[in-house]
């Protein structure tokens, strides 16, 4: 029964699984998170926050943990705050292109946990992030890098002549026992969030919460706060509110079916986009974080096989 | 045991670990760990999860720094150089029911931005009230009215 038990975890996790999926998917993640700390101006943000009130600091434990070896419970000051900015991008643009990839996104998502940890410790906080913080740490531990890489152009050189294989043939045949676990961790990630957002919204008063009144309450609640003239539109549409509701509950209490029966990530990722972009447009509430880590779900290497043997189609009839 | 056995275990350790947490996290079901957001980035997602009816009111609050000369100053995230939720979890919140380290520290900050002394706040609701059809003003309120001296002795004057 163990023996069985720990041979399926061994096939669930650890079957060989294509490098190219695990080394497309870094790129999209690091890319957008090295975009998120710009868009966000995270320099200007840091310093804001740092001139908060002593009082106004309660640090999360994650911050805690990261602070201690260096300056105890003392507070990180602007400079330091800034200068775990910009290495954090250095090492993150190293990681986007794949140098020293393990060690570089690993330092990558730490100084991400660390900063957006750090504005997080005053009271302000936010669903979007933690996803990608959990997800740069998962691929940093994984073989990320063996693909799409500096790491690996070295690697060939290094090799020489001895090397046969075309580069494309090696990026579409290279298979890790250990490219498959960061991406279905990351799958099992999203699908408790949204399993956990369906949970609490039925757990108070059960189905109630799709009487479309609740959705009309939070879409003119933020439409005003924020202006959105879109929102207050859907808000006086009443069957409206309550169809988009239903669909929520359903789509987020069952997504956790793609872990069970992968095609059928074909279905709610694409509903998935759609739910959060509508969020966006209504409420404001951005979750792209969440959109970055749908290309776990993408078949990169099938899609490029199949894009190519196309090609290779269509050339030998021309 | 080989290297890829052991890189086997730890990484098995390190997916039950994520897991496990976001599991906890995601049910509310705190164990020894203090609750959302302490265990960040491991959350759970309540986002909009009151049911909401007809009738039920949406807040509007409003609140007013009552300066040394009996003036009065509107508030905002801007005024205090901070966002909407920081001025809401820690000033909004910290005047119903009343954080006296909280309002201090808002006080303290909105004193080095301004150079003028806060003595008080005072929280405001100007509610909307939901219907079938939309939605309608509410009755104006002043949910409390705080003095800083009066902290000291832990009292306030609703």
């Amino acid at each position: 029964m163990t023996r069985r038990l720990v041979d399926g975890w061994k096939n669930y996790w650890f079957r060989p699984a294509p490098l190219l999926d695990i080394a497309v998917v870094r790129i999209i993640i690091v890319g957008y998170q090295l975009h998120f700390l710009w868009r966000h101006d995270f320099p200007g943000l840091l310093s804001r926050q740092a001139r908060l009130p002593d009082a106004l600091y309660d640090p999360l434990a994650v911050v805690r943990l990261l602070v201690a070896p260096l300056s105890g419970p003392v507070r990180p000051s602007e400079e330091a705050l800034l200068i775990v900015f910009w290495a954090t991008v250095a090492l993150g643009c190293l990681a986007l292109v794949g140098l020293l990839t393990n060690a570089t996104l690993g330092f990558f998502a730490i100084g991400n946990l660390f900063m957006q940890g750090y504005l997080y410790s005053f009271g302000d906080y936010h669903h979007g992030e933690g996803l990608v913080m959990i997800a740069l740490v998962a691929l940093a531990l994984g073989p990320s890098g063996r693909l799409l890489s500096l790491d690996s152009i070295l690697r060939r050189w290094r090799e020489g002549p001895r090397v046969r294989r075309s580069v494309s043939d090696e990026i579409l045949d290279a298979e890790s026992e250990f490219a498959r676990w960061p991406l279905l961790l990351i799958r099992w990630v999203i699908a408790l969030a949204y399993l956990s957002a369906a949970y609490l919204k039925l757990r108070p008063a059960g189905l109630a919460w799709a009487n479309g009144h609740t959705l009309k309450y939070y879409v003119i609640r933020d439409g005003l706060r924020l202006d959105i003239d879109i929102a207050l539109w859907l808000a006086d549409q009443h069957w409206l509110t309550v169809v988009l509701s239903w669909f929520t509950l359903l789509w987020e209490g069952s997504f956790f079916l793609v872990l069970v029966f992968p095609a059928l990530a074909l279905v709610y990722v694409p509903l998935g986009v759609a739910l959060h972009m509508g969020i966006h447009v209504m409420m404001r509430a951005t979750f792209f974080g969440f959109l970055a880590c749908y290309s776990v779900f993408v078949p990169w290497r099938a899609i490029i096989q199949r894009l190519r043997r196309r090609v290779g189609e269509s050339g030998s009839v021309v | 045991m080989t290297v890829r056995t052991l890189q086997g275990i730890a990484i098995s350790a390190f997916i039950a670990f994520v897991i496990g947490l976001q599991a906890m996290a995601g049910t509310r079901i705190r164990g020894p760990l203090k609750p959302d957001p302490d265990r960040w980035p491991f959350l759970s997602y309540p986002m909009y999860r009151k049911v909401h009816f007809p009738g039920d009111a949406i807040p509007r609050h409003r609140v007013f720094g009552i300066l040394e000369d009996s003036s009065e100053v509107h508030i905002t995230p801007e005024t205090l150089g901070t966002n909407f939720w920081i001025w809401q979890r820690r000033l909004v919140h910290a005047l119903d029911p009343v954080d006296s380290a909280d309002l201090r520290a808002m006080a303290a900050l909105y004193e080095s931005r301004d150079g003028t002394p806060v003595s008080g706040f005072r929280l405001e609701n100007h509610p909307l009230i939901l219907s079938a059809e939309g939605v309608e003003e509410g009755a104006a309120e002043v949910i409390r009215t705080v003095w800083l001296d009066d902290l000291v002795s832990g009292s306030t004057a609703p």
